[in-house]
């Protein structure tokens, strides 16, 4: 993912947002960790989804391979994991959702929310606990 | 809603590829086994919910993304296995 803007299809929309299939990925700071996604159809829905990857080094994420076929992804390689962002003004409150990654075919633009059978895996997992930031 | 009444051991088809079987009864939990083609996802509802409110407070809380970026600047210098998070991509 080299562009800071790439436009990526969820062909089964995100739950619990009424904001179509189509939307912007975009990274405003091309060497930090957060993505915002924009919602093509309403400008005003926009959900911030971060890499996992420097926070929580031993996320790992197996997906049922009909899940990875339905947004055409044959090489794992070609998956990129994000995570769902709750900001907060307070840092230690900001929260991801590992339990429901945000999985994108980079090369064909598709994405998919995956709902995990991984009971270890939180939906409002701080996104710092895991660092020495406090 | 279409209600039945199954006992243990019993089943429900779903059109023809879903089998949705009641493996056991005790007290006030009820098991089910489900066998469903692959590419049909099966959710906990009440976890449903919350993936969807998960979502939307999400959605709420995005106004904030310039500050985050901040705090990402600031993190990284403090951090040593965030410090080299550019040649991982």
């Amino acid at each position: 993912m080299n562009e800071n803007k790439y436009i990526v299809k969820f062909p089964e929309g995100l739950p619990g947002i009424e904001a179509g299939h189509d939307f912007q990925l975009f990274l405003p700071d091309p060497e930090g960790p957060f993505f915002e996604l924009k919602s093509l159809k309403n400008e005003a829905i926009t959900l911030v989804l971060t890499d996992p990857r420097p926070f929580f080094p031993h996320y790992r994420v197996e997906l049922p391979i009909a899940e990875l076929e339905s947004i055409g992804i044959t090489d794992e390689k070609a998956a990129r994991i994000l995570v769902v962002t709750v900001l907060s003004d307070d840092v230690a409150r900001i929260t991801v959702n590992l339990l429901a990654p945000v999985v994108i075919n980079i090369e064909k633009g598709l994405g998919k929310q995956v709902l995990l059978n991984n009971a270890e895996y939180g939906v409002r997992h701080p996104l710092f606990s895991g660092t020495a930031f406090r | 809603m279409l209600i039945l009444s199954r006992k243990q051991g019993e089943s429900i088809m779903l059109g023809d590829g879903i089998e949705v079987t009641v493996v056991e009864v005790k007290g006030d939990q009820v098991r089910i086994g489900i066998q469903a083609p692959s590419d049909v996802s099966i959710f906990r509802k009440e976890i449903y919910l919350e993936i969807q409110s998960e979502n939307r407070h999400a959605v709420q809380s995005a106004r904030d993304i310039d500050k985050l970026n901040q705090v990402w600047e600031t993190l990284r210098g403090k951090l040593p296995e965030l410090k080299n998070y550019n040649e991982q991509n």
